[in-house]
């Protein structure tokens, strides 16, 4: 964490919030320094929007402190507050036109026209609008309506910009193009974004940190790569990227790591912090699984099954299916033992397929692929 | 085939429309019309004269009871306004769910009963003998008995009462078809109460605000009931001269000639206020 206190833009202290029984938000504390793309990631109904709309003022926190540029914004009104909002159906004003919805802050700034006209036609050429001043709400594009939408509220220079999931409503094409596009403009503007979304995709392709949260508290603060990777908990590796989940009992610990005991057999891991006899949950991305085919073997084969025998954990599977998307190209593949299929990332998938249903395959992996949480709750790394 | 299926149902389905619009508004307006532009000049001897319609404009009577009414008819409308509005607001806004629908009840309440038996209701509250004067009585705040009734105030406030209803559903409807959030991003962008009513509320519940204000203007206009309950005989109130005309002088002429005239100055005054506030009726009714 830094610790030079000037920047850091938004910190919460002891955040909870809850409506009747139901805990929205429980004591949560976080940083986010200044000009970083933070988001927070979770399934919906776990407190997120919750939280953005505390930070925005539509919400009171049941206790806690919001400081933005460390000054507590408690007693701050809404329309005081140095922060915006991008909302989720984006809420431009449609009885005003595009340089009109950019000017209404401006405006309630008690600025002259004179100043307003120039900023409103710099803030349409950043967002490479320039002629779209003069046009109606209803005339514009949905990606056009999402640029709009924030620079109605970078024109006032917020300290913090908060989005609510605003790619929500956009089709797949428009998102993926808006991904880059919004964190294009975070770095052109600078600001600081806070960005809620239940899509992983948006929070991992955008941000700097990602708070992935669940049931009212964060359960990871990270950055995208350590996310996925190393992510601390099993909620965070269930919910961050596929994987394929086993549950197992730890039966040998020794220096290099442990052996946990299967359905599938015996399953090798590098964490040695567990003891023998604890429960735990096991997940294995798609992409760390190798494949090798069984038979026929020929020398190149061969020469790769030399290679899956240096990885820790080798086992057999039938392959059940063959999914192609392009590079997202999976296998599906049955162990007799397990009830659930396994998902094996293809990426490499050509137009013909060596594989096919009910072939029989060798699958391996490296023990540090094996992420490993107790599943009595506490938290362990792999 | 289809094409004329589709015609036939257009046609049953508008068939009974037609059929009201015809008997109840378009031959009694002709016939109206062409009773208003009869003069009598002996007994059972007409002729075609504007003379009932000069007779309008020559008579300040008339003009000056006219003139009076559409004042009123135009300030009870804003009035309604000014209170159906934050009621409005709240219902459409604030209340949630169930209680909002109990709310919104609660306001149709009254209507389930005859206006006739509202407007008694009100002469109970408000006459020299009745609650509200006992209540001061006996709280002692006056000495003798006042009359509450029979004086401009009453009829206006009989008039908003019965009115309010017609200004309440068509705000509630446009005010909940706005978006929670375009109110959240009013204030978020640093606007203040005022600066959010006036930008982003009134200007998405213009068509409702536009609706409902026409509605309650035509109906006070045209109230008969009210004015000649709440406001005595000297409540001077247009219809009343028009009852008169037919009833008490069986002028059926001057009396036609009276309701022509209300009907062409009413238009024209909501087509002005249309006109003034920049709004156009395909607006309202879209």
């Amino acid at each position: 964490m830094l610790t030079d206190q000037h920047l850091i833009d938004l910190e919460c202290l002891s955040l909870s919030k809850s409506f009747g029984n139901f805990i929205a938000v429980k004591d949560l504390s976080f940083k986010v320094p200044i000009g970083s793309f933070f988001s927070i990631l979770g399934p919906s109904g776990c407190g997120k929007t919750t939280l953005l709309r505390m930070l925005a003022g539509f919400e009171t926190p049941d206790s806690g402190d919001i400081l933005i540029k460390e000054k507590s914004v408690l007693q701050v009104p809404p329309n005081h507050r140095p922060v915006n909002m991008v909302f989720q159906h984006l809420a431009l004003f449609p009885n005003m036109s595009v340089s009109e919805n950019i000017a209404y802050g401006l405006k309630r700034r008690k600025m002259s026209p004179t100043d307003i006209e120039p900023r409103v036609q710099q803030m349409l050429d950043r967002i490479d609008l320039p002629d779209s001043g003069n046009k109606q709400i209803s005339q514009l594009s949905g990606g056009q309506k999402q640029r709009i939408a924030i620079a109605r509220c970078l024109v006032l220079e917020p300290a913090l910009l908060l989005l609510d999931e605003p790619l929500g409503a956009l089709d797949l094409k428009l998102r993926e193009q808006m991904k880059i596009e919004l964190k294009r403009m975070q770095a052109q503007f600078g600001t600081t974004f806070i960005y809620i979304t239940h899509d992983q995709s948006e929070a991992l392709v955008m941000s700097d940190q990602v708070a992935v949260m669940n049931e009212g508290v964060f359960e990871q603060i990270a950055s995208p790569q350590e996310l996925y990777h190393n992510p601390a908990t099993a909620f965070v590796a269930a919910f961050v990227g596929d994987s394929n989940k086993f549950l197992g009992t730890i039966c040998k610990t020794e220096q290099q790591g442990c052996e946990i005991k299967t359905k599938l057999g015996v399953i090798k891991a590098k964490n040695n912090s567990l003891d023998v006899g604890e429960p735990v949950s096991i997940f294995v991305r798609p992409e760390a699984i190798s494949i090798d085919l069984s038979f026929p073997q020929t020398a190149e084969h061969l020469q790769a099954h030399n290679h899956t025998e240096s990885k820790a954990n080798h086992f057999k599977a039938i392959i059940e299916n063959v999914l192609f998307d392009g590079a997202r190209s999976q296998l599906i593949a049955k162990h007799p033992l397990l009830d659930t299929p396994l998902n094996i990332a293809y990426p490499h998938a050509t137009a013909d397929i060596p594989f096919s249903p009910g072939q029989e395959i060798d699958i391996s992996w490296n023990a540090e692929d094996t992420l490993l949480f107790s599943a009595s709750g506490a938290l362990n790394a792999a | 085939m289809q094409p004329d299926k589709n015609k036939l149902a257009l046609f049953l389905l508008l068939t009974p429309l037609l059929v009201w619009l015809l008997l109840l508004i378009v031959i009694p307006h002709l016939d109206m019309m062409l009773i208003s532009l009869q003069e009598r000049v002996a007994a059972r001897e007409y002729r075609t004269s504007f003379s009932n319609y000069i007779e309008f404009f020559s008579e300040p009577l008339y003009i000056n009871t006219f003139i009076r009414t559409a004042v009123m008819s135009i300030l009870a409308t804003l009035l309604t306004l000014l209170i159906a509005f934050p009621v409005s607001y709240y219902i459409a806004k604030m209340m949630k769910g169930q209680s909002k629908q109990i709310l919104f009840l609660l306001c149709l309440i009254p209507f389930w009963v005859s206006e006739l038996v509202r407007t008694y209701g009100w002469m109970i509250l408000l006459r020299e003998s009745g609650v509200i004067s006992s209540l001061l009585q006996s709280l002692s705040l006056v000495n003798g008995p006042i009359e509450m009734l029979y004086n401009d105030v009453a009829i206006m406030v009989g008039l908003i009462y019965g009115s309010m209803l017609f200004m309440i559903v068509p705000l509630v409807t446009t005010l909940d078809s706005l978006d929670d959030s375009l109110i959240e991003a009013g204030y978020d962008l640093g606007g203040s109460h005022w600066n959010v009513l006036r930008e982003v509320i009134i200007p998405h519940a213009t068509p409702g605000i536009t609706s409902g204000c026409i509605v309650v203007f035509m109906l006070s206009l045209g109230n008969y009931l009210t004015p000649v309950l709440l406001g005595g005989k000297d409540s001077l109130w247009f219809t009343e001269q028009i009852y008169t005309q037919f009833i008490t002088r069986f002028n059926w002429e001057q009396g036609a000639a009276l309701g022509m005239l209300l009907l062409l100055l009413s238009s024209l005054i909501v087509w002005l206020g249309l006109k003034l506030s920049g709004q156009s009726f395909r607006k309202v009714m879209s």
